[in-house]
């Protein structure tokens, strides 16, 4: 008997090289893929997983139509008869100051009324309350400024009271009837029927008009804003400004007493409002200044036509 | 002789025997190994497409869609878009004319011829805007028969004059809507809405100088549209 291994068979006759093992390496991930992408395809129902995780909620489509702008608006109105409520409870108003922010509360109830018949041509239903996001984000602060309020999270000091209440809630209450003709306005593009459109600049064209006349209840002489005075080229305005006063140090004066300068401070420059703000209508954010002034500065906000983020789309089923 | 040394001879005689067709067996494996690899980053390609091909989710989404019963509006001004604009525009050039006339009859003083001359140049930038839309089919001329027909309305007293304007601006603004009511395209829809929008403003301001106490009166809107059919562009 012979130990001798025969050469035909010796697995080591030929040592396994790099270039031999890269050769093989990268034949077999071929052919892996190749059966990978010829094999028929397994639809996994239900995968396999760790732990039990509840499926994630899915959100309903949010289709932008007629009847969700139509209910849209409508919400906007909702949401100006609260702020009007709001200068009516906070601002002090006087009895003829009172019956135009009554008169405004009626004229945006009737426009509800005629938006709610337009939603239902439109396919939608109507809706019946005010717009939760401009309530939350927008009269929340306002009124905070008019009532004031301890303060909250980083805030450093409390929120104060409005030195002039009725100054604030005329100026809440121009703004949203701004807002009103802004929003039916900018709604015109979006509206998809002709009808519908010159549906809501009724609305919009009676907003405008009720914040022309607030605008001058507030001031007669604010009737038109000096850019609009400057496109027009007039150029010597009457309108009369506020003149600051400034004592001053005289210089031609000798004396050996200490002199001191003394200026007197500037009355604030609070915002004003104008029947014709504008040649055309203007999209713009509404600016509305509110509370008392701290700092040279008077808390201002933005007030914006709705999109995306606060319209109330027809999947939102209650108020 | 032990096992190496017997075997060492036996295999280097083996190797050197099958060199041609050991090379041959050596090309067709790397041949084979390459298009293997080459063909990967397809194949994977391959399965990533069939691995996409589940339906996105719509959940969540916004989806911008115009009523499912009407195409898209397109931009730009239609024909008929066209001929309304251009009626619109001899009207809004007739009202200028009518202001440059109260005014040159000194019918307002101070701050409200102020704020005449500002609603009068408004009114031409009105017109400016829509040539701008138009071009070369905007008219570009007043129209005579609402000029004449209210002419004697813009002289005499500040209140009478105001008035007469505030009720103008009024059949303005029904004209608009009306004219609203029938526009196609957007960009005309847009640049009615905002003249719309201050024309209204204007009638209360002139409701305002002619006088109105009340705010019913203030906020009057009691304008019949003009039609394009009794105002025809020349």
């Amino acid at each position: 008997m012979n130990n001798q291994t025969s050469p035909d068979t010796f697995i080591n006759a030929e040592p396994l090289s790099r270039r031999g093992l890269l050769r093989v390496g990268g034949l077999t991930i071929g052919l892996a893929t190749l059966a990978a992408a010829c094999a028929t395809e397994a639809k996994e129902v239900k995968p396999a997983r760790v732990g039990d995780v509840t499926p994630p909620a899915k959100l309903p489509d949010a289709v932008v139509t007629d009847g969700v702008l139509f209910r849209t608006a409508a919400s906007v109105h909702y949401s100006i008869i609260d702020a009007h409520t709001i200068s009516k409870e906070l601002g002090n108003l006087s009895p003829e100051q009172t019956a135009i922010v009554d008169a405004y509360i009626a004229a945006n109830e009737a426009a509800i009324r005629d938006l709610a018949k337009s939603t239902t041509e439109a396919g939608s239903k109507p809706w019946t309350c005010a717009n939760p996001r401009f309530d939350r984000v927008l009269l929340g602060p306002i009124r905070d400024r008019i009532t004031g309020r301890p303060k909250t999270g980083s805030e450093e000091t409390d929120v104060a009271p409005s030195d002039d209440p009725t100054r604030d809630a005329l100026a809440l209450a121009h703004a949203m009837e701004t807002v009103a003709a802004e929003m039916h306005q900018s709604l015109v593009p979006q509206l998809s029927l002709p009808k519908y459109r010159a549906a809501v600049m009724q609305h919009a064209q009676a907003a405008a008009r009720r914040a022309a006349a607030l605008a001058l209840a507030i001031n007669p002489a604010n009737i038109v804003s000096p850019l609009s005075l400057e496109n027009a080229n007039v150029s010597t305005p009457t309108t009369v400004e506020a003149t600051t006063t400034t004592a001053a140090q005289d210089i031609t004066q000798s004396t050996d007493a200490p002199t001191t300068t003394v200026a007197a401070a500037a009355p604030f420059d609070f915002q004003q409002y104008y029947a014709l703000p504008s040649q055309f209508g203007s999209l713009n954010a509404v600016q509305l200044g509110v509370g008392v002034p701290s700092g040279g500065a008077q808390f201002t906000i933005n007030l914006e036509t709705p999109s995306l983020n606060s319209l109330v789309y027809d999947y939102q089923t209650e108020c | 002789m032990d096992i190496k040394q017997a075997a060492l001879p036996t295999a280097a005689a083996h190797t050197a025997g099958d060199s041609a067709p050991m090379a041959r067996r050596r090309i067709l494996a790397a041949g084979a190994s390459g298009a293997a690899l080459s063909l990967l980053p397809w194949l994977s390609d391959r399965a990533g497409a069939q691995a996409r091909t589940a339906p996105p989710t719509s959940g969540g989404e916004t989806v911008i869609a115009p009523a499912p019963t009407t195409a898209p509006a397109p931009k730009r001004p239609t024909a008929a878009d066209i001929e309304l604009l251009a009626v619109a525009q001899t009207i809004e050039l007739a009202i200028r004319d009518l202001y440059d006339a109260a005014l040159a009859a000194n019918s307002f003083e101070g701050a409200t011829a102020e704020a005449v001359t500002a609603i009068r140049e408004a009114h031409e930038a009105y017109a400016q805007s829509i040539s701008g839309l138009i071009g070369a089919d905007a008219p570009g001329i007043r129209s005579d028969k609402l000029y004449n027909a209210q002419r004697s309305n813009f002289s005499g007293s500040a209140a009478a004059v105001a008035q007469a304007a505030a009720d103008l601006e009024n059949v303005a603004c029904a004209t608009h809507i009306d004219i609203l009511g029938s526009l196609i395209g957007v960009d005309a829809t847009g640049l009615i809405a905002s003249i719309l929008v201050v024309e209204a403003r204007h009638a209360t301001v002139l409701n305002i100088i002619a006088g109105a106490s009340t705010l019913s009166n203030q906020l009057a809107s009691d304008g019949v549209a003009l039609s394009p059919a009794d105002y025809p562009v020349k």
